[in-house]
């Protein structure tokens, strides 16, 4: 019997078929962990133990690396990204082999400040050849694309991308191997977050990166989430307080759909596309990003209580992506 | 998820299934199972019966060991279901299907693998 299906929660029932000496004959049922879109109580998500990384903590994990001052006043920002397969579940009962930075999905939310010297070894310990590509402002030999600079690292190879940090802003890393849709389906991918040399206003920060998973590789997605793992947010809601400025990080990675989008209830948020201005350019409750677009959205919640957060592409919500806050003073 | 498949509108003409029996009849295709595998169809459902809010799934196992269906999908929606007999060869998904209308039905294993099934046109007819 394979692991996780017996331990899940849910009103559904497994269907579990017969061995050949008995095909379609009973041998045992066990409790599976059939997900629908309601709120009927006693619903789960997968067990953070089994992934070995936990959305509730991603979604306000920030990595800084280790620092140190260069000649001169600058901050050398230093980070080890390693790139390695490993089996993750995806939504409960159903596994995913993915290739990943560090073992998580998304990988490390790398955080600097503009004007940063950045420094970042990669090692590929995965069984595929990969790169770390950038986005933001740098030399073409460190742009982790195939034929150029350290170009695609095999694997057991290692290479260091070494770039300052520019423009401020919502940035994306992920691996440009080829097939790249496949090295960016299976999870090789993270935010890059460079804030501005004035820093932002304080706020209760959130990094939310919209993904999706063909788990039958039938180039059509079967589950889709934020941060990773479908309807986390739901049976877990993201805690904020009543009043207080709170910013979401907010990408969207999702492969094989061109585009994603974020809603939010019974409030309304302050948009910065990519997060390169300190003026937002629209007030809304919905925003649509295509492959690779990012957004910073700003946002206050004046009443206590339970506000759902989804995909306005609706069907991404039935099969996922969907969540809640939960406001309290 | 990407909009139904037009080359299974054509599938559904060669290979359309009648039932009968207790519950109200549809018609229905069963179609090619992803794998993440070798490819193999080693789940697949064999018939689908409505009745009023549910859909009954007939399963067969092609495969040596016991396969757990872990997900259902229907319409690119999670929904719940549960197993009918004790064998666990008929699945039950609590559905408000519409006559007439067709639905994309996705069971998804622990690996991943999916047997799909195709209601072309969900019929109350003997």
């Amino acid at each position: 019997m394979l692991a996780g299906a017996a331990s899940i929660v849910g009103s559904g029932v497994a269907a579990k078929l017969a061995a050949a000496s008995s095909r379609n004959t009973v041998h045992d049922s066990v409790m599976a962990g059939s997900m629908h879109t309601g709120f009927a109580e006693g619903r789960t998500t997968v067990d953070p133990k089994v992934n070995g990384f936990d959305p509730s903590k991603i979604v306000r994990d920030f990595d800084w690396g280790t620092t140190q001052r260069l000649a001169g006043g600058r901050v050398l920002r230093q980070w080890e990204l390693v790139a390695y397969d490993r089996e993750i579940e995806i939504v409960p009962g159903v596994k995913f082999h993915a290739w990943t930075y560090n073992g998580r999905v998304p990988g490390p939310t790398m955080r600097c400040r503009e004007g940063d010297v950045l420094r970042i070894h990669f090692v590929n310990a995965g069984s595929h050849p990969h790169t770390i590509h950038f986005h933001g402002i740098h030399r073409d030999i460190v742009d982790g694309v195939p034929g150029i600079g350290g170009g695609v690292i095999d694997v057991g190879g290692e290479f260091t991308y070494s770039f300052v940090a520019e423009p401020f802003g919502l940035h994306l890393y992920h691996c440009h191997a080829s097939p790249l849709v496949e090295h960016i389906s299976k999870g090789l991918y993270g935010a890059f977050i460079v804030d501005p040399k004035q820093g932002r206003p304080p706020a209760d920060e959130l990094l939310m990166m919209q993904n999706a998973f063909d788990p039958n590789f039938n180039d059509d997605n079967e589950v889709y989430a934020v941060n990773t793992v479908a309807f986390h947010y739901l049976y877990k809601p993201i805690e904020v307080q009543r009043d207080r400025l709170v910013r979401i990080y907010l990408l969207n990675i999702v492969e094989l759909d061109p585009i994603n989008s974020f809603h939010i209830h019974g409030n309304f948020f302050h948009r910065f596309p990519t997060g390169t201005s300190l003026q937002p350019t629209e007030y809304t409750d919905t925003v649509v990003q295509g492959q690779g677009q990012r957004d910073v959205l700003e946002l206050r919640f004046p009443y206590t209580g339970k506000y759902m957060f989804h995909a306005h592409k609706t069907e991404f919500a039935s099969l996922g992506w969907m969540g809640m806050f939960e406001v309290v003073e | 998820m990407s909009s139904r498949r037009p080359w299974l509108l054509a599938a559904a003409l060669l290979a359309v299934v009648l039932l009968t029996g207790g519950f109200l009849s549809m018609r229905g295709v069963p179609w090619r199972s992803g794998s993440s595998g070798g490819g193999r169809e080693e789940l697949t459902v064999e018939r689908a019966a409505l009745s009023p809010g549910q859909i009954v799934l007939t399963l067969k196992n092609h495969a040596d060991d016991a396969i757990p269906v872990a997900q259902a999908i229907v319409n690119d929606a999670f929904v719940d279901f549960h197993a009918v007999d004790a064998g666990g060869t008929q699945l039950a998904i609590d559905y408000p299907w519409i006559e007439g209308e067709s639905y994309e039905i996705e069971l998804l294993t622990p690996t991943g693998a999916s047997a799909d099934f195709e209601i072309e046109d969900a019929d109350a007819s003997s």
